[in-house]
C-alpha cells in the first residue's frame, strides 16, 4: 500500500541519487566526439596553422612549397610596410562602416520597427522583398548587380537617364561605394529579423501604460522601445561589422578588388597573395591580423552576451 | 484635428519609404526574371515584348548545368545530413550533461561561429591538399559541415533545452534507459531544430562560393556557384539569355526552401544572437 502512494518525483530523486547516474552521464559525452573532432580538425587547426605558417617563407607551388623554413617576424614587418596591405585595411574599414552601419542598420532598423505596425500584406511584399536579397546564392546577388550597374544599359543609369542626369561608370568610378550598395542589399535582412524578434518580446503593456499617461509615439520609441532594445542593437551592430568583415564573395567576384585596389578589402587581399603570387606565409601573416581583429570584436561581443544573459537570470 | 494633416503626411513618408525600399530590394530581382524570359534580353529593365523559354531550353540542352546541378546537390545534401546527425547528437548531451568548462565551450562555438572563413581558408587549402581532399565532394562537404556545425550546434542545444525533462524522466520511470528515452522521446520532439539546422546548413551550401573555388578546382566537380562565375567572368560572352535562366535555376531552391520555411529560417538566424 505504501509504495502506491509514492510520486513519480521522489521515485525520481531516488533513481538520481542511486542510479550510477554520473557514469552514465559522463559516457553521453561520447556523442559531442564527432562533432568536435570535425570542428577541431578544419575550424581549430587551421586557425593555429595560420599562425605557424606566417612565420614561415612556404609558397603555394615550387621549392617553397615542401622545403620552407621559419623567418621569424619577417613576414610581419614586410606586411606593415606593404601600403596595399594598408590600403586593404582601410577598404575594409570603409566597406564595413558603409555597409553594416549606415546601410544595413539603419533601413533594418525602421524597417523592423515600421513593419511591426503593419499590415499582413506590407510585412509580405516590403519584409519578403529584404529577406528574398539575402536568401539568394551569393554569386546570383554579384550577378544581378553587376548587370544592374552596367555602363551601357543597367538599370541604375536607366534610372539616372530618366531623372536627366548623367550616365555613371558604377564599377569603375566608385567601385567601393557599389560594393557597399550590394552589401546593403544582401545584408539588411539580418538586422531586420534581429530587431524584429526583440520587439516581438516588449510586451503591449508598456505601451499602454504610457499611452495612459498621454505619452507621444515619440516619447514611447525614446523611453520603451529604445532602452529595450540597447541589447539587440549593440549586438546586431558586432555581429554585422564582423560578419561584414569576413565579406568575400562579393568583392572577389564583382570587382575583384579593383580597379588598382581600390575595393580590395582584406579577404580578397588575403586570396591574391596566397593564391595568385602564391606566398602561403605571408598570406597568412595577413590572416593573423583578420583573426586578431574580428577576435577583439568577439571578445566586445561575448562581453554583452554576459551582460544579457545575467540580467535575463 | 489639428494633427490630422501631420498624421497624413508621415503615412504618406511611410508609404514612400516602403516604395523605395521594395523597388531597391525587389527591383534588381524582377530584371533577372524579366530577362530570363525575354527573347531578346539586355543588361536593361524591359518588360519582354515577346516572352520565350528558349534561354531555358537552351541553358539545358547546350550547358553542363545538369552536371553543375548534380553537383551542388551533391554537396547541399552531403552537408546537410552529415551537419544534422552530428549536432542532433551531441546536442543531447550539450543541453543536458553539465561538465566542467561548458560554458567556456559555448563562448568558444560562438566566436567559431564568426571566425571569417577567408582567415583560415589558406591553412584549410594546405590541409586539404595534404589529406587528398581537393577536387573531391568528400572533402568539401566535410570542410562546409565543420564551418556549419558552431552555430548548428547552437541551435539545435538551444530546441534540446527546450524539451521538458519531465518526459524523458516518465519514460526511464517505465523501465527505458537513458539511450532508449533519447531515442524515443527527445529525438521525436527534436523535428523542429533539425529542420532549422538542416535548412541552414543547405542554404549555407548550396550558396557557398569560396570552398568551392578553393577545394573544387576541376571543372568536373564545379558545383552551379562555380560555374555562373565562370560563365560571367568570361568577359567574352556577355550571354544574358543564357546567364538570367542560370542564375535563376540556381536561385530556385534557396528561394522554394524560404516560401516554405519562412517561420524556420527567421528562427534559425536569430538562433543565438537574441536569446542566449
Amino acid at each position: 500500500m505504501f509504495s502506491l502512494q509514492v510520486d513519480a518525483k521522489s521515485i525520481t530523486i531516488f533513481n538520481r541519487k542511486f542510479s550510477r547516474r554520473r557514469l552514465s552521464e559522463y559516457s553521453l559525452l561520447l556523442f559531442m566526439l564527432p562533432a568536435l573532432a570535425l570542428m577541431l580538425l578544419f575550424v581549430i587547426i587551421p586557425a593555429g596553422w595560420a599562425i605557424v605558417i606566417s612565420f614561415t617563407n612556404q609558397a603555394l607551388i615550387g621549392p617553397n612549397a615542401k622545403n620552407y623554413s621559419f623567418i621569424g617576424f619577417e613576414n610581419y614587418v614586410r606586411l606593415l610596410s606593404d601600403s596595399e596591405f594598408w590600403n586593404s585595411l582601410q577598404i575594409s574599414f570603409i566597406f564595413v562602416f558603409g555597409s553594416a552601419f549606415v546601410g544595413q542598420f539603419l533601413i533594418g532598423f525602421t524597417l523592423a520597427l515600421l513593419l511591426k505596425y503593419s499590415g499582413f500584406i506590407n510585412k509580405s511584399i516590403v519584409g519578403g522583398s529584404v529577406l528574398l536579397a539575402w536568401v539568394i546564392p551569393e554569386i546570383v546577388a554579384v550577378y544581378i548587380w553587376a548587370s544592374v550597374l552596367n555602363f551601357q544599359s543597367g538599370s541604375a543609369n536607366q534610372i539616372l537617364l530618366a531623372l536627366g542626369l548623367e550616365k555613371h561608370r558604377w564599377l569603375i568610378d566608385t567601385p567601393l561605394l557599389s560594393l557597399i550598395i550590394v552589401n546593403i542589399w544582401r545584408g539588411t535582412a539580418f538586422t531586420m529579423l534581429l530587431v524584429s524578434s526583440a520587439l516581438e518580446a516588449i510586451p503591449e503593456a508598456l505601451y499602454d501604460a504610457a499611452a495612459v499617461d498621454g505619452a507621444s509615439t515619440w516619447r514611447k520609441f525614446i523611453h520603451i522601445t529604445l532602452p529595450l532594445l540597447r541589447y539587440t542593437i549593440l549586438m546586431s551592430f558586432i555581429l554585422i561589422t564582423m560578419g561584414t568583415f569576413s565579406v568575400f564573395g562579393i568583392v572577389f567576384a564583382m570587382t575583384g578588388g579593383g580597379p588598382l585596389g581600390r575595393s580590395e578589402v582584406i579577404g580578397v587581399y588575403i586570396y591574391r597573395n596566397a593564391f595568385e603570387y602564391r606566398e602561403i606565409g605571408y598570406g597568412s601573416a595577413a590572416s593573423v591580423i583578420m583573426l586578431l581583429i574580428n577576435l577583439a570584436l568577439a571578445l566586445v561581443y561575448l562581453r554583452f552576451i554576459r551582460i544579457d544573459w545575467s540580467e535575463d537570470a | 484635428m489639428a494633427t490630422q494633416p501631420r498624421v497624413q503626411s508621415s503615412q504618406i513618408g511611410k508609404w514612400l519609404y516602403y516604395a523605395i525600399v521594395f523597388l531597391f530590394f525587389f527591383g534588381p530581382i524582377s530584371w533577372l526574371v524579366l530577362a530570363s524570359i525575354n527573347a531578346d534580353p539586355s543588361s536593361a529593365w524591359e518588360i519582354p515584348q515577346e516572352a520565350t523559354l528558349n534561354n531555358y531550353v537552351q541553358l539545358i540542352t547546350e550547358s553542363e548545368i545538369v552536371l553543375w546541378l548534380r553537383n551542388s546537390f551533391i554537396l547541399a545534401i552531403g552537408t546537410t545530413i552529415l551537419t544534422v546527425v552530428l549536432a542532433t547528437l551531441a546536442a543531447y548531451p550539450l543541453s543536458r550533461v553539465p561538465f566542467p568548462g561548458k560554458a567556456a565551450f559555448m563562448y568558444t562555438l560562438l566566436l567559431a561561429r564568426v571566425m571569417p572563413i577567408t582567415a583560415v581558408i589558406i591553412p584549410i587549402f594546405s590541409m586539404s591538399v595534404q589529406l587528398q581532399l581537393v577536387n573531391t565532394f568528400h572533402g568539401a562537404i566535410l570542410i562546409l559541415s565543420a564551418m556549419q556545425l558552431p552555430i548548428s550546434l547552437w541551435i539545435m542545444k538551444g530546441f534540446v533545452d527546450s524539451i521538458p525533462i519531465d518526459l524523458e524522466e516518465a519514460a526511464w520511470l517505465d523501465g527505458c534507459d537513458r539511450i532508449n528515452g533519447l531515442v524515443r522521446i527527445v529525438f521525436p520532439l527534436m523535428g523542429p531544430g533539425v529542420a532549422v539546422t538542416g535548412l541552414f546548413a543547405f542554404l549555407a551550401a548550396w550558396g557557398d562560393f569560396l570552398i568551392p573555388l578553393v577545394i573544387l578546382r576541376s571543372p568536373n566537380t564545379f558545383p552551379i556557384a562555380m560555374g555562373l562565375y565562370r560563365a560571367f567572368g568570361n568577359q567574352g560572352s556577355v550571354d544574358f539569355g543564357f546567364l538570367t535562366a542560370l542564375a535563376v535555376i540556381y536561385s530556385a531552391p534557396s528561394i522554394l526552401l524560404y516560401i516554405f520555411a519562412r517561420q524556420y529560417l527567421v528562427k534559425g538566424m536569430t538562433a543565438g544572437s537574441v536569446k542566449m
